[in-house]
């Protein structure tokens, strides 16, 4: 028997194997004869050459007051991106050019990442004086790949700073393994980089299910995709395409990579608008806790306490309301405005159903250590004492009353 | 002059002389040196000499030469021999000269290349020349990988992660890649049958990576004793290897004692138990202060042992801890005490699996007693050679159990100072592990139109995995073609490397993990009732939970310990082809081998006797593989009976047994694997076949191929065991044939041949 066979007994063999167990995918081999139908057919694209061959780029061009859910793409240039650069962190984002800056979503075999994950479809989006323009390079086969990226390297260099979601540990990486597997050198060093799924997260965290972009797009942009083709699709049509060369179900792929670089832009505006001014563009008091919590983390902390006290003006669990009130009343005491803090300790108190240790302490400490008024802490304390049940608590309280009693003494 | 002494003790009184059965002397060796060569950088031969490494040994000069002409080298010499200079020198020496040079050691086991890493700093310490070092496993933490991958001039890994954490994403390693000089694959004599040709397509795929990043690095490995080291290496690696094997390290007198503990039972052929045997030896060995590493066969007996020993200790009134056990499954830090403990000779006495058969640094001992056969010539020498001192006398005993192999070999002692250690047998061109590979290979990079891969089974296995839509064949290159990370779906090793831990509830609230074991071991170590020896210390299992892999143990003091009593089953899912005769039919196909813990009993020590039971309630452990079997026409048994009236008695039971032992004898010359690699089952009346059947299977999930080889040997196979067993020098069975008496009884040889005989007639 021959090398052949024996593959061919191996493989069904493993197949069955896999059947029992169940675990590991089988390929779905059969592809049914169907017509060719050409990428250009299906998408009024072009050809493009390159020292490696062609590539196909599909342009589309969008007026600057085109709509994206609730927001039109120019309200990007209202808003500096400096506001930004305070939900990322990186200083380099305060001088980001939206002009130089170009919006990017690649198309991939896989989500495995490694040598063998190829970037078969990648858009990029950009602002030109009177439109937004959006270029989406395809290899129509693995060959073409080459004359993609060098396609693709023509036009980044134009640009300084990159706009992705999930770029950073995703589509970025992944383009510079498929420039080094090609020999080539990607046109886009060390770019300023906003990848806007690090401030999604932090800005909504609390109020979305998750923070996929199409979550996002729906409950933030209030955009809803019709027939979108789901991510997971994607690997598989290409595939599909690749061995039938019918081009028509990617039309699809196309498309969702079109939405997905509109909704970058428009999330990016979306986020600039709001830290401009949040109080005016959320309806949600969750956003603006998240913003004062973004401020404590910044050591803002003048603007984290107006954050959390916006938030407390509104609609709140009780629980929520007393995990705001906690953290307002630090930002106040790292600001040593003892007064509001004091305030608000006891007020925590008065809210709560359950006994809360921490307001008491740091109640205590005020009056003991601050304000030196030996009185007050030991009535706090006392207070304390007579509802505390937790031993370890109780006898750290017993300690800290007969230090106050014993300088109130010789105080006296 | 104690080692003497003891000698001199064990010739004087009958009784004991009496149960050796051989004595070997192997006799003083001076070492052999030759001075540096003149092309090592001078920092480096400073640092070697101020560590009073003056000269070399002539093995350190020989393979410093084969590697400087650029030839890769495979470096065959004793333990303690000094070995790893033989890739150290090297190595350091092309990093002085380029500071980019890099080098990848591969260790088959973590422990080892942890090892490893502490000596090597000694050395970078001393050079102090900012060379880096680092371990890149499973445990690297994820925050330190890019700095490893950046700067490390020398990599120190295993062939797992090899294959699924770095080549995959070799781009990552593009740095070390191009400048990888020198790539160092220690114990390669470990890689034998699947895993030897799971490595040797790692190796292919690595090559490949290098070859793209435009290296070509020089090989170095180093092996124990075996029969076929170069031809090993060069299977693994695919190009020409130098030997080098002209020992020049010294060697004190030494000698290699074969002791058959004395029957009590002469109707019964019972003898003494190995393990008390063992016992009294060690206890009269720490009398004499002589340090002392016993070798068990199971963690079991390991543990067993360690408490009658320390047990010994505290009688004589002397502490516990100069005996210590040692095994996988103890906590590193732990193994380090211990492995320190020897070296600077407080511990005297240490019981030990196999695992410090490897290379681990305990330095050199007085004594080696090995309680049972080791299983090879090879790993009994590998032992034997844990004692030895440069200067003094040393001294190895192997104990037989009553296993009948041990039986054997202890009363044959020719057959074991006579014979050639076993040869290791792999197979990179097994087509089912090389087309796993091949798609990784495709992942990681696409195949050319004729490139080069080791194997003219490439093209055909490419066009393979094309028409089934894996890869795709475009502007002369496959490409990968599937969402899959390939290197995920396959394991290296048969055995899982997911570990239980051990979780010590005695004390309350501070709950600490005292050890882990392996998932194969869990349904005989640790199942609820289980004692689990720890030390010599006793645990009883509270409570095992399964899907967190913890075990809850409580300290107990009790005088048993426990044996699980393990079930397999063989099932026949679908036979996939078979050849029917008038005598019988060869199938195979997929089966499921079911295993389980049963029952345990009791065991008392010292006397050894049963003294309970207890259920074991564990999930069925199912491997799902491919096996071959025969099964014989109820014409064969019919005409066989009459045998059993005559001269020639025939024994079906015994027959079959012989049949099946014979045949994993054979088997692995044919299919090129390890004996490990296959397993049979012989039963009188398959339940599955209705007649007397073996079957040999696959010992690994989904198969190797092995099965459907045999299928197509056809009688070849059975044929080459009739050869064997009339050929084979022995009157009514041994280990080489069809195993020794004591398992497959008087009759069994004879059976087998008669089974033989009417088959192929």
């Amino acid at each position: 028997m021959d090398n052949r066979e024996r593959l061919e007994k191996i493989f069904e063999l493993q197949k069955s194997i896999n059947k029992i167990t169940s675990s590991s995918k089988t390929y779905n081999q059969k592809a049914k004869k169907v017509e060719e139908v050409k990428i250009e057919e299906v998408l009024s694209g072009n050809f493009i050459k390159t020292p490696f061959g062609l590539t196909f780029v599909w342009e589309n061009c969008f007026s600057h007051d085109y709509k994206c859910g609730e927001i039109t793409l120019s309200q990007i240039f209202k808003s500096p991106t400096r506001s930004l650069s305070l939900l990322v962190g990186d200083k380099r984002i305060d001088r980001m050019d939206i002009n130089k800056t170009v919006f990017l979503d690649t198309e991939t075999t896989g989500l495995a990442g490694g040598a063998g994950t190829f970037i078969f479809l990648i858009g990029l989006g950009y602002f030109t004086e009177a439109q937004f323009c959006v270029r989406q390079y395809f290899m129509r086969d693995f060959d073409e790949e080459q004359a993609l990226l060098s396609a693709l390297n023509e036009l980044l260099d134009k640009f300084e700073s990159v706009v992705t979601y999930n770029g950073k540990s995703f589509d970025l990486p992944l383009m510079e393994n498929r420039f080094i597997m090609s020999e080539m050198k990607m046109n886009l060093e060390e770019p300023t980089h906003l990848d806007l799924l690090y401030p999604a997260r932090r800005l909504w965290k609390k109020r979305l299910e998750n923070c996929s972009l199409s979550t996002v797009e729906r409950d933030v942009l209030g955009l809803y995709r019709e027939n979108d083709v789901p991510g997971y699709l994607v690997p598989e049509i290409y595939f599909n395409y690749l061995r039938t060369k019918d081009a028509r179900a990617l039309k699809g792929v196309f498309e969702h990579n079109l939405q997905d670089i509109l909704s970058l832009v428009a999330l990016a505006a979306k986020m600039g608008d709001f830290l401009e001014e949040p109080l005016k563009n959320t309806i949600y008091p969750s956003d603006i806790y998240s913003l004062g919590k973004i401020y404590d983390k910044q050591k803002e902390y003048i603007k984290s306490a107006l954050y959390y006290k916006e938030a407390l003006k509104r609609n709140l669990a009780e629980e929520e309301a007393l995990e705001i009130l906690r953290l307002v009343s630090f930002a106040y005491k790292r600001q040593e405005k003892w007064e509001e803090a004091e305030k608000i300790w006891k007020e925590i108190i008065e809210r709560s159903q359950e006994f809360i240790y921490y307001p008491y302490e740091e109640l205590a400490k005020y009056y003991e250590h601050y304000l030196k008024d030996y009185r007050k802490a030991k009535l706090i304390v006392e207070e304390a004492l007579n509802i505390v049940e937790n031993i370890f608590l109780k006898e750290k309280l017993k300690y800290r009353l007969k230090r106050i009693k014993r300088k109130e003494k010789s105080g006296k | 002059m104690q080692i003497e002494e003891i000698l001199e003790g064990f010739k004087k009184y009958n009784k004991i002389s009496s149960c050796f059965t051989a004595w070997e002397h192997i006799p003083t060796k001076d070492a052999i040196y030759e001075d540096f060569p003149d092309w090592i950088e001078g920092k480096l031969m400073s640092v070697l000499i101020e560590k009073g490494i003056e000269k070399l040994y002539s093995h350190q000069a020989s393979a410093l030469n084969s590697i400087r002409e650029g030839k890769n080298v495979v470096v065959v010499t004793p333990t303690a021999s000094g070995k790893t200079l033989c890739y150290n020198l090297p190595v350091l020496d092309a990093i002085l000269k380029d500071e980019n040079s890099r080098a990848l050691y591969l260790f088959p086991t973590k422990a080892l290349s942890q090892d490893q890493l502490k000596e090597l700093y000694q050395l970078l310490t001393a050079l102090d020349e900012g060379i880096k070092t680092y371990t890149y496993d499973g445990d690297t933490p994820n925050s330190a990988r890019q700095a490893i991958r950046k700067q490390g001039h020398i990599v120190v890994t295993n062939p797992d992660m090899l294959h699924l954490g770095i080549l995959p994403h070799h781009i990552k390693w593009l740095n070390f890649f191009q400048n990888l000089k020198y790539v160092i694959i220690d114990e390669i004599h470990i890689y034998r049958g699947v895993f030897g040709s799971h490595l040797g397509n790692v190796i292919r795929r690595l090559k490949r990576i290098c070859r793209f990043y435009g290296s070509n690095p020089q090989f170095i490995c180093c092996s124990a004793t075996i029969a076929n080291p170069r031809e090993l290496s060069q299977k693994i690696v695919g190009e020409n290897f130098d030997l080098v094997d002209n020992n020049g390290a010294p060697q004190g007198e030494k000698h290699f004692l074969f002791y058959n503990p004395p029957v009590i039972n002469k109707e019964l052929g019972i003898r003494k138990s190995v393990i008390n045997e063992v016992a009294q030896m060690v206890s009269y060995f720490l009398d004499y202060n002589i340090q002392t590493i016993v070798f068990a066969r199971s963690r079991l007996t390991t543990e067993v042992l360690t408490s009658y020993l320390k047990d010994f200790l505290a009688k004589t009134g002397r502490s516990k801890d100069i005996v210590r056990g040692y095994r996988g499954g103890y906590l590193p830090n732990l193994r380090r005490e211990i492995e320190r403990g020897l070296k600077d000779g407080e511990i005297k006495g240490v019981v030990s699996t196999n695992a410090l058969e490897l290379g681990i640094d305990i330095g050199q001992l007085d004594a080696c007693i090995m309680a049972g056969y080791p299983g090879t010539i090879s790993s009994t020498w590998q032992q034997a050679g844990r004692a030895g001192r440069r200067s003094n006398t040393s001294i190895a005993i192997l104990v037989a159990s009553s296993n009948p192999i041990d039986q054997f070999v202890i009363n044959h002692s020719t057959y074991f100072f006579g014979e050639s250690p076993e040869s290791v047998v792999i197979d990179p061109n097994n087509l089912s592990i090389l087309i796993n590979h091949i798609r990784c290979a495709s992942f990681e990079l696409p195949f050319k139109e004729g490139e080069d891969f080791g194997t003219e089974k490439l093209e055909d296995i490419l066009k393979h995995l094309e028409e089934k839509g894996v890869i795709r064949h475009v502007g002369g290159k496959w490409y990968w073609m599937s969402e899959i990370y390939p290197a995920n779906e396959i394991s290296l090793r048969s055995a899982s490397l997911e570990n239980f831990v051990i979780i010590d509830t005695s004390s309350g609230e501070q709950a600490q993990v005292i050890g882990e074991v392996d998932k194969a071991s869990v349904p005989t170590l640790i199942y609820k009732g289980a004692i689990y020896l720890h030390e010599g210390v006793q645990y009883s299992i509270k409570k095992l939970d399964y899907e967190e892999q913890k075990a809850y143990a409580e300290r107990v003091k009790v005088n048993y310990y426990t044996d699980a009593q393990v079930e397999s089953h063989i099932e026949v899912l679908e036979e996939l082809d078979k050849n029917e005769e008038k005598k019988a039919e060869y199938a195979y196909g997929e089966v499921n081998i079911s295993t389980r813990s049963t029952t345990y009993k009791k065991v008392k020590f010292y006397t050894h006797e049963n003294i309970g039971f207890g259920e074991i309630s564990l999930p069925l452990e199912e491997m799902h593989t491919t096996a071959y079997w025969i099964s014989l026409s109820g014409k064969v048994v019919e005409s066989l009976k009459f045998h059993e009236d005559e001269e020639i008695s025939f024994d079906l039971g015994s027959g079959l047994l012989a049949l099946s032992n014979i045949l994993i004898n054979v088997a692995p010359l044919y299919i090129m694997c390890d004996p490990q690699d296959i397993r049979t089952v012989p039963e009188v009346c398959s339940p599955i076949t209705g007649k007397p059947t073996i079957y040999i299977y696959d010992n690994y999930p989904g198969g190797v191929g092995f099965s459907e080889k045999m299928f197509h040997l056809h009688k070849s196979l059975l044929k080459a065991a009739r050869e064997l067993i009339v050929t084979c020098g022995c009157d009514k069975g041994c280990p080489s044939c069809v195993g020794p008496i004591d398992e497959v009884g008087v009759k069994g040889k004879d059976s087998a041949l008669l089974l033989l005989e009417e088959v192929l007639s």
